[in-house]
């Protein structure tokens, strides 16, 4: 039983018992109003339980997202043709079918743009790379420390999007790009399937920067569905989580008292009232939450080795490596995901259109060693295997070069790994093509690592779907069985 | 037996001889030993409806096959049967859906059966296929209920004191059918708070409450105090202002949004609209005609923009890169909430419920095809980007629509011709397009009256504003002529005194003698400023500007800041991604005032960026920003350091110093206007300190670029060039004013001559008359003339700033501006012997501006499209459109209408998809109902007042929303389908704050303008409805109370989460407003307390709970807030005031307070 409460009486009725979910963070939203409208009673469809459809492998998630697109022929998938052919165009060289316009189809251009346009001449891999571990997987040398673990990934080589815009990173939260609409996130139909493993915290959070794409996750699910921002900030995490005035704590639970008391005291009006219940209820939850946020940004119970072991002491690296050792204090008290977007700026620090060299190497170097620190983290605490971490981007990056020193969007092939949560560990999944343009072997779409982390979770999401919204055979996607342990 | 290798070449046939077929390709278990009976209607029929009716079923019968009846399935189609009983392997049914090959698998999309699914079907099959023999086949779709005329159904005989108002017999009708017994009517108390809070959007508060008591002491028939409550409040503005959100909530208001300062959604100025429904509402114009309105008032009344205000409907759509996308929400949005229709589905394939072809989706569109947006200026306002009216015209009277294969934008059919149409299910009439000829004012904007006189306006302004600067010249020039004859003086005494130190101190003004204005942030941020952009969070002394990335943001001065300025800023650096720059910009003008990022400005700001440290002077025109090597000054700046930066400026000459060392003097070549003086990060995180304006008093020395920066002359040689600069100075200031004449007397001219050419223009389609006629043609000369006069005096201008930069520029410069000064005296000279030449007869005067089309950037995301011009005639497309939805035979406007009403008022709808009133969508739970309040809206004339008059003058409304010695029915209708009880409601975002400022007496009822931006929401008491509302900007405290999204929101959410609870108990509003509310009620009470023998505290309690909660509290109640009331007071060791406030702030934290009981 994942949903429990201490207050939890014999069940009235059905409506009594959502309300008491709802307090877990999920919500008396849209789909019980519907529910209770009678709109479905024609139909089978019922609201989740909170409860996984099947066993599962997997109790969070740690979501990592490279605001801008990662270049795959520098990070993990190396391709020695590029250096071969540095400097020939795509025509000259043995790969000119790479260019065949029906393998260019599946690209979306929604705004024909200075990006997206084809670049045609070969720029080499501007970092070398290492074989690493007993699987022997290679790693650019921009990522020595996540190296160190590559027995624990599964790099899945061969992903594909559709638009090469930076509405992609839309796009790979929720399926579809902004142009579609808006829909739900991952991290919205996680939340919304399962409901809460913690009563003290929100189940599912965001932190990092978040400009580019909307910044709402729920959409039709409702706004409780939305990540909950926080910053790295244990004065001020989240938003009201601390007394904006000159209520003493003392004051303040004399009146949450009083508050507890007098709500209780209409029950006699409106007995078995079920928002009665649930607000009663998440006022205790928001005084514990309050209380318990800022303790999880504050690491003085951390030992000094934990800290360095993510990087906190080093000035490049400091901000991330703070959002992950938060991330993995989260996982430990059971929250269910939890997303972080790493590198601002217009469209992502990742987009190197220009000046790629310097831009990933900084980059690389301010995120290395705080996942590193994290994957050994979780690992020795046991918590790796209930939990995956996802290294994720938008798309890849052009095998060509754009301007003298960058690479343009690039979406017919690109890498995302996967570590923990009953994954296979030291694995490479599918491939492209020799000089990394298009994604040739076991290819995957992006709703494949939504339906794969799902699937890990014990959630079908053909199951969530809810009445008045029909969800497209791509936006539920294939799990990849093939990386599942 | 078919051979395997055939089955493929077969199956691909779709007629496929099902005869002695043997299904040899599945491994789903065989029928035997699957007994169990399987029972048709509840296991198998639901799937077969669900993935098979769309294609065989009432809609469609594909291959002529129906499988909506057991009996249907058995006669088969084309192919013979499906299903043949008791012989699973011989069906073709079972072949179908079970077959590996997608070609010929059903259902074709989507994914396949499951085994669970198929092993049904084909146990029912083996088990002989039963079915009801009274199995009714799928209704036909045009039979659906929704899709019938609205025909007022007879009201139910019935006697009874419950249900004295019509729409009570529909529900007591059904109760009597089930037994239910309708809850007693809430108290008086309850009736108020929910009538204030439904109709107006806030409760009553002390006063309103008094004149509501009186009402009800002196009015001896029961009701009559309500009635006139319900008059009072729908005649009431306040009204307007709740409805309009719930309206702006179906018709997805949405303010502009896009990436940082780009726009790319909506439109600027959407507020107008707005104000349209608001306005609307109030003065209940009639909802057809609001419709109508929306979506075609520029064809309908193409000259009253008050009214072309309500197609920022249509406006909201826009969108920056993809027409497709726009267009593709505007039919999905238009029939979602107008319609009640899930259009949008036929968007790549026929319609799965409802009788919709793909092609109706595009027949809808063609209606829209050639609709754009565009901004018209209004009266006070020449800058489109300040205020102007958003609207709807047909620039692309000619587009053609096409039928995207599979809805794919990048394949469309051109085979196919798209024309405006309906569906035949809905085509009661034909709609017949008529285009529209508009009137001259429509399509040239220019000639409302008020787009010159604005003109005109600005010229005079600037005319002043550079006549002011004369004086100040003259003043300096004097200044310069004494100083050197002071040196000549001192020369003739030839005193040998030693030189002062050379090294310069910043010199303070003479003291007090002008106008300063500092802020050293004491107290929070005064009126003088306005936070524009960022995350702005003010401590004791320190303005912080917390947010990173590279977006810009301002604390603007608020009012005029002096031409000739010093202004100051101290600031410490803490963070941001890159480019860390904090610096002091001025003449900013161009983008609407929201935005921190202006279009054109000048800038001095010092950048921490790693790259290059350097204080830079910069300047930007339309956007596209300059920043000139010789403005630049490398300097080191550091994180967590304070700096102070002070930059004067007169005229083009600006001089920056750094912790008061001058480190940059340097003459901006832009041409100096009016506009904001503010001070801006970009992608900087800074702590302000101290900000100082003030005017730059005439004598303070200004250093020249080229000048050592040790300034003030110390010699005559020194000051022999400071008079020849300040003489200089004068002449550019005169000729300046010149030239702001000449702009002005250039206006009047080509006034003259448009009056003229429009007036011909008007005449020679009347009577034929030639538009170059006499006069016509003399006043088109003179104003030519007058233009080139203007050339004349800007060119005049431009050369004596240019002679004016050579007289001072250092050795290594006076190249290239000698270069400068020879270009600007051959524009003199051309510009010279254009005013004195002969007029070719069909030389053109230039335009006034009166609107601005929105461009667009479907082709390239980086350069605008090529411009859209506005024609005299519009297609008419959506004109026909609106009258045939607002068609009192249109069966779903007024369904739909009336059910949002429903919804609004209730907490629960009487269709509950209200956005799909297909198929596929709920049933009305009492269709006589909706149909009589739909037929009572057209026939009042679809007057929403007459709704609400209705609705909430009902018993049905009037019931308590109580459980109480109801379980029967709770058992019964436990989901309150038959509304024998109301539905408590989880208050909405904006009451619930708008609420809370009520009660403290706070809430500023000021009514319409611009949306107030996130910065400035923080201390704003206006109505929540004027907050900016979009993607981009996002209300905490709102959005923890479900705010509407942006996207679509036809219904609100109500969630409880925890968030709620912190925001009300933490935020500073809500304690804020607790403390004041409590200081209010004190006073009232106090003005009381000689007729009262009650106990103030009780008396304090009593009264506190009736106005935030709208009921008398019991004793239970009062003694817990009594108990608490002596704990803070005894154990907190707090004042009775204090504790007065935090009684009131525990009751805005009550379950009751959000709920509309």
């Amino acid at each position: 039983m994942y949903v429990q409460h201490q207050n939890f009486r014999p069940i009235a009725s059905r409506r009594r018992f959502l309300a008491n979910l709802a307090t877990g963070c999920s919500s008396l939203a849209l789909l019980s109003m519907l529910h209770r409208d009678g709109f479905t009673s024609q139909e089978t469809w019922r609201p989740p339980d909170g409860r996984p459809h099947f066993p599962p492998k997997a109790k969070s998630v740690i979501w990592l997202f490279m605001n801008g697109g990662v270049s795959h022929v520098e990070s993990f998938d190396p391709k020695p043709m590029l250096n071969k052919y540095a400097g020939k165009t795509i025509a000259e060289t043995p790969f000119a079918d790479v260019q065949d316009p029906k393998k260019l189809a599946i690209e979306r251009l929604v705004v024909p743009d200075a990006n997206g346009n084809q670049r045609n001449v070969l720029y080499p891999m501007q970092v070398g790379f290492q074989k690493h571990g007993n699987s022997g997987i290679e790693v650019s040398n921009w990522f020595p420390c996540i190296a160190r673990h590559v027995d624990k990934l599964a790099i899945v080589r061969a992903m594909w999007t559709t638009d090469s815009n930076h509405g992609a990173q839309t796009q790979f939260h929720s399926g579809r790009h902004m142009n579609d609409g808006e829909f739900p996130t991952l991290g919205a139909w996680v939340h919304y399937g399962l409901g809460t493993l913690n009563e003290n915290l929100p189940q599912f959070i965001s932190m990092g920067t978040r400009e580019y794409w909307n910044k709402r996750d729920g959409h039709y699910l409702g706004p409780a569905h939305d990540a909950v921002s926080l910053r790295i900030d244990p004065a001020n995490p989240i938003d009201f989580g601390r007394p904006e005035h000159s209520m003493s704590l003392g004051s303040q639970a004399v009146g949450l008292d009083l508050i507890r008391e007098l709500n209780g005291q209409r029950l006699a009006e409106y007995p078995g009232d079920p928002a009665l219940d649930a607000r009663i209820a998440s006022y205790e939850l928001a005084f514990r939450m309050q209380r318990s946020i800022p303790e999880l940004m504050n690491f003085s119970d951390e030992t000094e080795e934990t800290r360095l072991l993510y990087g906190i002491d080093l000035p490049h690296c400091r901000e991330f490596a703070s959002q992950l050792l938060v991330a993995r204090r989260f996982v430990e008290r059971g929250v269910r995901f939890i997303q972080i977007q790493h590198g601002g700026g217009a469209a992502g620090a990742w987009d190197a259109h220009g000046g790629l060299k310097s831009n990933h190497a900084a980059n690389a170097l301010a995120v290395d060693q705080p996942i590193a620190g994290l994957l050994e983290d979780l690992d020795r605490r046991g918590l790796l295997d209930e939990t995956i971490v996802v290294f994720a981007t938008e798309f890849g990056r052009t095998p060509g070069t754009q301007g003298s020193d960058g690479r343009d969007h690039h979406i017919f092939g690109f890498s995302v790994w996967m570590a923990g949560g009953g994954l296979r560990r030291g694995v490479v999944h599918g491939a492209t093509d020799e000089i990394g343009f298009h994604a040739v072997e076991d290819r995957h779409y992006v709703t494949d690592i939504h339906a794969t982390i799902l699937h890990q979770l014990g959630l079908d999401s053909r199951k969530l779907e809810i009445p008045g919204r029909k969800r497209l055979d791509i936006d539920h996607g294939k799990a990849i069985h093939q990386i599942i342990a | 037996m078919i051979r395997p290798n055939l089955l493929l070449a077969v199956a691909i046939l779709s007629a496929v001889v099902a005869i002695g077929w043997t299904n040899g390709h599945d491994e789903v278990a065989l029928s035997n030993g699957d007994e169990t009976p399987v029972d048709y209607l509840m296991q198998v029929k639901p799937i077969l409806k669900h993935r098979c009716y769309a294609c065989h079923g009432s809609i469609k019968q594909e291959g002529g096959l129906r499988l909506d009846t057991a009996a249907f399935a058995m006669q088969g189609g084309d192919s013979g049967p499906a299903i043949y009983p008791g012989n699973a392997a011989s069906s073709l049914l079972l072949d179908r859906i079970s077959s590996h090959e997608e070609s010929t698998r059903m259902p074709l999309e989507g994914e396949a059966l499951t085994n669970e699914q198929i092993k049904l079907i084909r146990a029912w099959i083996e088990q002989g296929g039963a079915a009801p023999d009274d199995e009714e086949p799928e209704a036909d779709p045009s039979d659906h209920w929704a899709f019938q005329t609205i025909r007022r159904p007879p009201i139910p005989i019935e006697f009874s004191e419950w249900s004295d108002n019509p729409l009570d017999t529909f529900i007591s009708a059904q109760h009597r059918a089930l037994g239910l017994t309708p809850q007693f009517l809430a108290n008086h108390g309850i009736l108020v708070r929910r009538l204030y809070l439904d109709l107006i959007g806030m409760p009553p508060t002390v006063e309103e409450m008094r004149q509501i008591e009186l009402d009800m002491t002196t009015n001896i028939h029961d009701d009559h105090w309500y009635n006139l409550l319900v008059e009072r409040l729908l005649a009431d503005p306040r009204y307007g202002e709740r409805w309009a959100r719930h309206w702006m909530d179906i018709l997805r208001y949405s303010d502009w949004w896009g990436l940082g300062d780009q726009l790319r959604n909506s439109q600027y100025h959407l507020w107008h609209w707005r104000d349209w429904i608001i306005e609307s509402l109030n003065s209940d114009v009639p909802y057809d005609e609001m419709i109508r309105q929306m979506l075609a008032a520029d064809e309908l009344y193409p000259d009253q923009p008050d009214k072309v205000r309500a197609t920022g409907f249509l406006a909201r759509h826009w969108y920056l890169f993809n027409r497709h996308s726009w267009l593709e929400e505007t039919v999905e949005h238009v029939n979602k909430s107008l319609l009640g229709l899930t259009m949008n589905c036929a968007k790549c394939h026929d319609h799965k419920y409802d009788p919709f072809e793909q092609e109706d989706f595009y027949r809808m569109r063609a209606f829209f095809e050639p609709y754009h947006v565009r901004l018209d200026m209004v009266p006070g306002e020449m800058d489109l980007n300040r205020n102007a009216i958003p609207r709807v015209f047909d620039g692309l009277p000619d587009q053609q629509t096409y039928f995207f294969i599979r809805g794919d934008e990048s394949h469309p059919n051109a085979s196919i011709k798209i024309e405006p149409g309906v569906p035949k299910i809905l085509q009661f009439k034909d709609v017949a397009i008529e285009k529209v000829t508009l009137p001259a004012v429509a399509w040239q904007p220019e000639r409302q009256p008020w787009v010159v006189e604005n003109a005109l306006v600005a010229a005079q302004k600037q005319a002043e504003h550079t006549q002011a600067a004369i004086p100040i010249a003259e003043r300096r020039l004097d200044h310069a002529r004494q100083m050197v004859e002071t040196f000549r003086s001192q020369m003739v005494e030839r005193s040998q005194q030693p030189e002062e130190d050379g090294a310069q101190k910043f010199e303070a003004f003479p003291g007090g003698r002008q106008a300063r204005l500092v802020e050293d942030f004491t107290s929070p941020i005064s009126d003088d400023w306005k936070l524009v952009g960022g995350d702005w969070e003010w401590s004791a002394g320190v303005l912080r500007q917390r947010l990173d990335g590279p977006i810009r943001s301002a604390v603007r001065l608020v009012g005029e800041a002096p031409t000739d300025f010093e202004a100051s800023l101290r600031y410490t650096l803490r963070g941001g991604s890159q480019w860390r720059s904090v610096g002091i910009e001025f003449d900013a003008t161009g983008a609407p005032p929201e935005s921190a990022l202006q279009r054109d400005s000048q800038l001095v700001y010092l950048s921490g960026y790693a790259g290059g440290p350097k204080l830079q002077a910069a300047f930007s025109s339309n956007d596209v920003w300059t920043y000139p090597n010789e403005s630049q000054r490398a300097f080191s700046v550091e994180t967590d350091r304070s700096y102070s930066l002070r930059i004067r400026v007169r005229g083009n000459l600006i001089n920056a110093y750094v912790d008061d060392q001058l480190l940059l003097t340097y003459r901006t070549p832009r041409q100096r206007q009016q506009g904001y003086l503010q001070f801006i990060t970009f992608d900087a995180q800074a702590d302000f300190h101290e900000l100082q304006v003030s005017e730059l008093p005439w004598e303070i020395m200004m250093v020249e670029p080229e000048a050592s920066l040790t300034s003030e002359p110390s010699n005559l040689v020194e000051a022999e060039k400071y008079f020849a600069d300040a003489e200089a100075e004068l002449l550019v200031a005169k000729l300046s004013w010149e030239a702001a004449q000449a702009e002005r007397e250039g206006i009047e001219a080509r006034r003259q001559a448009w009056q003229y050419v429009w007036q011909s223009e008007d005449d020679s389609a009347k009577y034929g008359v030639d538009p170059k006629s006499g006069p016509v043609h003399a006043a088109i000369v003179a104003a030519i003339r007058a233009e080139r006069k203007l050339a004349l005096a800007r060119a005049k201008q431009y050369l004596a700033q240019a002679e004016r930069r050579l007289l001072s520029s250092p050795a290594d410069q006076v190249e290239s501006v000698k270069s400068i000064v020879q270009s600007a005296r051959d524009d003199l000279s051309k510009a010279d012997s254009a005013y004195n030449s002969e007029m070719d007869s069909d030389a053109a005067i230039t335009k006034f501006e009166g609107a601005r089309w929105t461009p667009t950037r479907f082709v390239n995301s980086t350069a605008d499209d090529p411009r859209i011009d506005f024609r005299s005639e519009s297609t008419g497309r959506r004109r026909a459109f609106a009258e045939w939805i607002t068609d009192p035979r249109n069966p779903l406007t007024a369904r739909v209408a009336v059910n949002h009403l429903w919804n609004r008022h209730f907490g629960k709808p009487i269709v509950s998809s209200v956005f799909d009133f297909g198929r596929n969508g709920a049933k009305p739970a009492n269709q006589e109902l909706l149909d009589w309040l739909a037929s009572e809206l057209i026939e009042s004339g679809w007057s929403m007042k007459h709704l609400h008059r209705l609705i909430v003058t009902s018993s049905t409304y009037r019931m308590s929303s109580s459980n109480q010695n109801a379980s029967e029915y709770l058992e019964k209708d436990p989901d309150n389908f038959y509304w024998w009880r109301r539905n408590p409601i989880r208050l909405e975002s904006q009451v619930i704050r708008d609420s809370i400022l009520r009660l403290a007496d706070q809430l500023d009822l000021s009514m319409y303008g611009p949306s107030i931006t996130a910065a400035e929401q923080l201390d704003s008491k206006r109505r929540s409805i004027y907050f900016f509302h979009s993607n981009n900007d996002r209300n905490s405290f709102l959005m923890s109370f479900d705010e509407a999204s942006v996207r679509e929101c036809y219904r609100r959410d109500e969630s409880i989460v925890p968030q709620q609870a912190l925001a009300v108990t933490n935020s500073r509003l809500v304690f804020e407003s607790a403390e004041r509310m409590a200081g209010v009620l004190s006073k009232h009470l106090k003005r009381e307390a000689q007729s009262s023998s009650t106990d103030d505290n009780l008396l304090f309690v009593r009264r506190a709970f009736k106005l935030v909660l709208g009921v008398e509290p019991s004793r239970a109640e009062e003694q817990l807030c009594q108990q608490a009331w002596k704990r803070w007071q005894i154990e907190q060791n707090e004042s009775a005031d204090r504790a007065n406030a935090f009684l009131i702030w525990s009751l805005f934290n009550h379950n009751d307070f959000v709920t509309l009981r």
